[in-house]
């Protein structure tokens, strides 16, 4: 966009100078010329054109706002506000991760879920809205194509994963920083796309639950990766980062 | 290489393929000349321009300014061959 604005700029200006040039010498080639370069120059920099990538990311940003609308009604209507845990599950033939939400006095300390059952997972008393989390497809695009697979917890593991999946795969920011202490891991993102931080605002009870997009597919990765749950402890939106706290249960 | 850039190199290549062979055949009039460009400028822009419906208005602005002084030329042009004087 703003290299075809100054295409047009650097046309209109030639124009100009042709113009010029045909004043002094009165040669007819000139001022065609002009004409020219006018006629592109000022196209170029009167009509608003969006590249194509720009366009898709602002429908892509509005399909996500419609998934989040969506958990909103669905928790709404269990009446249910708890914090998520992302659980791997086994298939038959992959793995994939789940998110699990408690509904009334649901403790998920060792909650865990053999296979991909409905909506509404019962584990003992417990009784939990069992969803496919913001990152499912990515996983399993990233499953087949290798970049994910089961490794040890550590910082720099974690940090080369989400790197491969976030920054060179997404692009939905510009670096990935993780520190770890004990079972809990910090993610920082940097330059994040920041159409999604509206999120928290307008559907409080899905970002909760589930965590913002960034979360969903943080959490939904380490979840794989590790083999184990995952909880969105805290978020942070600045205008340059973004800050993701997470559990490891 | 994007629609907008084949737009570019398109409607240049044809302005200056335009603008030498009209200038080697001696040609001197500028209106010829506008003319030519117009028209070249409106093939172009309609069959090569990728612009969004939305944004559609500000090509038609464009072209009804350009045709409005291609009219202005004919006009001109058509009095003189009647003799008027303006």
């Amino acid at each position: 966009m703003k290299r075809l604005r100054a295409i047009g700029i650097y046309l209109t200006c030639l124009s100009a100078t042709f113009y010029v040039a045909y004043n002094l010498t009165e040669i007819i080639l000139y001022l065609a010329f002009s004409i020219s370069c006018f006629l592109l120059g000022i196209t170029l920099i009167v009509i608003p054109y969006e590249e194509r990538e720009v366009a898709f990311l602002k429908g892509l940003t509005y399909l996500v706002y419609d998934f989040y609308a969506d958990i909103e009604k669905l928790l709404k209507e269990f009446n249910v506000n708890g914090k998520g845990i992302y659980t791997p599950v086994d298939f038959s033939e992959s793995r994939s991760v789940r998110v699990l939400i408690p509904i009334k006095g649901a403790s998920y300390d060792n909650v865990s879920l053999d296979r991909d059952i409905g909506l509404v997972y019962v584990s003992g008393e417990d009784i939990f809205v069992n969803l496919v989390p913001i990152g499912f497809t990515l996983i399993r695009t990233f499953e087949k194509e290798g970049v994910i697979t089961g490794l040890e917890l550590s910082e720099l593991s974690v940090q080369d994963i989400l790197s491969k999946c976030l920054v060179d795969l997404l692009e939905v920011c510009s670096s990935v920083n993780t520190a770890l202490i004990g079972k809990r891991l910090t993610v920082t993102l940097d330059n994040p796309i920041k159409e999604f931080y509206e999120l928290t605002k307008l559907y409080p009870r899905a970002t909760n639950s589930l965590g913002s997009l960034y979360a969903s597919i943080i959490a939904s990765i380490v979840s794989y990766t590790v083999k184990g749950n995952v909880r969105v402890v805290e978020e942070e939106f600045h205008r340059k980062r973004a800050v993701v706290r997470l559990e490891i249960i | 290489m994007n629609k907008v850039t084949i737009y570019v190199m398109l409607t240049l290549t044809l302005f200056c393929i335009t603008t030498t062979m009209l200038y080697y055949v001696g040609e001197r009039r500028i209106d010829v000349y506008f003319s030519l460009y117009l028209l070249i400028y409106m093939i172009t822009t309609e069959i090569v321009l990728p612009v969004k419906r939305k944004y559609r208005k500000y090509v038609n602005v464009i072209i009804g300014v350009l045709f409005a002084i291609f009219l202005v030329i004919v006009a001109r042009r058509v009095m003189e061959i009647l003799g008027w004087k303006i």
